[in-house]
């Protein structure tokens, strides 16, 4: 089915320019969007230990490795398995583990979330990320995750309650009203996560089908509503809070000129942080078209699936300053 | 959502200790509905809680732990896979073919005590079920059965 799916000659130019027109890396982004990563999973640490996990999944003759050094919750499958067989297992059906992409997991490590945090989640379904923090802050603190969707919001429920997450409040709100209604109750966070909503592009080897609904049109009306969503978190941070802005796209209108508006609008109240994820990246662009962005901007983490043999991801992380 | 108070969580300690052996329940408590019972381990006090149900949208709270029935209380997968260090009472041992077939959703023929019991395997509990004195109603919820 995936085969049947081609790339549009403005994406194709488009992934040329931001790879700098290197015939032999557009050559393999190409290549390797065709074919599947490597199945991923994280270990819910509020239900079991990584060694336990291992342990078990290792009984039923899967082999298991754990990629990054740092993070022993994240772990990928290496033998193959059946279609769907990952997410029958009664250890799947106990929240012992959450199938997520590894690049997912990178906004909530940029984070550096504890159990004192006051954290918001502001598009949070379907809950990769809101359970991802919720096991970092060990049920503790205080979790906002928001979403619109009612359906949406059900695959939330479902997947924070196997996950066994009892620190999560779920609200249902598109969020500039959220945001407003937050700002009402003077309700401030130091830990905030615009995943927000984008065009997928990242997501070409798991979701082919991107392509077929890709169009620069949709770029730039996502960037319009993604400023207006990271504006509106920013607005929720307390001084000296973090927060981190992510998609799953490769589009500078969705990324760069997302972040470019924030440090517009809030000038001297805003500063990029440099982080280091534990997979390769590759730094914000400063020029894209005819625009520039501030140099600041290349502290944010480029991902592109064929440097990690996994999905591609975009992440910045900024701060509120006095 | 209401926020359950010392006196009725009290009360509702005293009926998970005599059903489940359970007696520390180190949460906050808010009822959903009229019967479904949620666990919240967060930093917001009750009255802040209070405050953000008046102005938001509030979906969920915590975590869906047990559901208040005529007959006793009827705990969630997931209330049990947190509190499972606690439960020593009306636990029933079924071997790997029945935790097969619980798991897909099916009732057990298994003649025992009636009235709500803990299903355990392996060391693994499984869920809440109740039952008739000759078969076990299953509640695993449909999204969460092995297919």
């Amino acid at each position: 089915m995936k085969t049947n799916y081609e790339p549009k000659p403005a994406f194709v130019e488009r992934i040329s320019k931001l790879l700098n027109d290197n015939k032999e890396d557009i050559k393999v982004f190409f290549e390797s969007a065709k074919t599947q990563p490597k199945k991923a999973f994280r270990c819910n640490t509020i239900k079991i230990s990584p060694e336990e996990l291992i342990k078990r999944l290792e009984e039923k003759g899967w082999k298991i490795s754990q990629p990054l050094p740092g993070q022993k919750e994240i772990m990928i499958i290496e033998s193959s398995l059946q279609p769907g067989e990952s997410g029958k297992t009664k250890e799947h059906l106990l929240g012992y583990y959450y199938i997520q992409e590894i690049t997912s997991m990178m906004p909530v490590i940029a984070l550096n979330l504890d159990k004192n945090d006051i954290f918001l989640d502001c598009c949070a379904a379907p809950g990769s990320k809101t359970t991802q923090a919720a096991a970092l802050m060990e049920n503790k603190g205080i979790i906002i995750a928001n979403d619109l969707s009612i359906g949406r919001i059900s695959i939330l429920s479902a997947n924070l309650e196997r996950q066994g997450i009892t620190n999560t409040i779920i609200t249902r709100h598109d969020f500039l009203q959220l945001s407003k209604k937050l700002k009402e109750l003077n309700m401030k966070f130091n830990k905030i996560l615009v995943d927000a909503p984008c065009s997928g592009e990242g997501n070409i080897r798991l979701s082919p089908s991107t392509y077929l609904n890709w169009s620069e049109g949709l770029l730039n009306k996502l960037s319009g509503k993604q400023k207006r969503i990271a504006e509106a978190a920013f607005q929720l941070l307390e001084e000296n809070g973090e927060m981190v802005y992510s998609t799953c796209s490769y589009a500078p209108e969705e990324n760069e000129e997302v972040i470019q508006h924030l440090l517009n609008t809030y000038k001297d109240k805003i500063k990029i942080e440099t982080i280091k994820l534990p997979i390769k990246s590759r730094p914000g662009i400063t020029k894209w078209k005819n625009k520039k962005f501030s140099e600041e901007i290349q502290k944010a983490c480029r991902i592109y699936h064929h440097d990690n043999d996994m999905e591609g991801f975009f992440v910045c992380k900024i701060k509120k300053l006095k | 959502m209401k926020i359950i108070y010392s006196s009725e969580k009290k009360k509702i300690i005293e009926k998970l200790n005599e059903q489940y052996g359970i007696s520390k329940l180190p949460y906050l408590l808010i009822k959903f509905g009229e019967d479904k019972i949620r666990i919240y381990s967060g930093s917001l006090s009750n009255e802040e809680l209070n405050t953000l149900a008046s102005k938001l949208n509030i979906e969920n709270i915590g975590l869906y732990f047990a559901k208040e029935e005529k007959d006793g209380i009827r705990l969630t997968l997931d209330g049990i896979q947190i509190l499972k260090q606690q439960i020593t009472k009306n636990i029933i041992e079924i071997d790997d073919n029945q935790a097969e077939d619980w798991l897909r959703g099916n009732d057990l023929d298994i003649q025992t005590k009636r009235g709500f019991l803990i299903l355990k395997n392996n060391n693994e509990f499984l869920g809440c079920g109740k039952s008739t004195g000759e078969r076990i109603a299953n509640f695993v919820p449909r999204e969460r059965r092995v297919k």
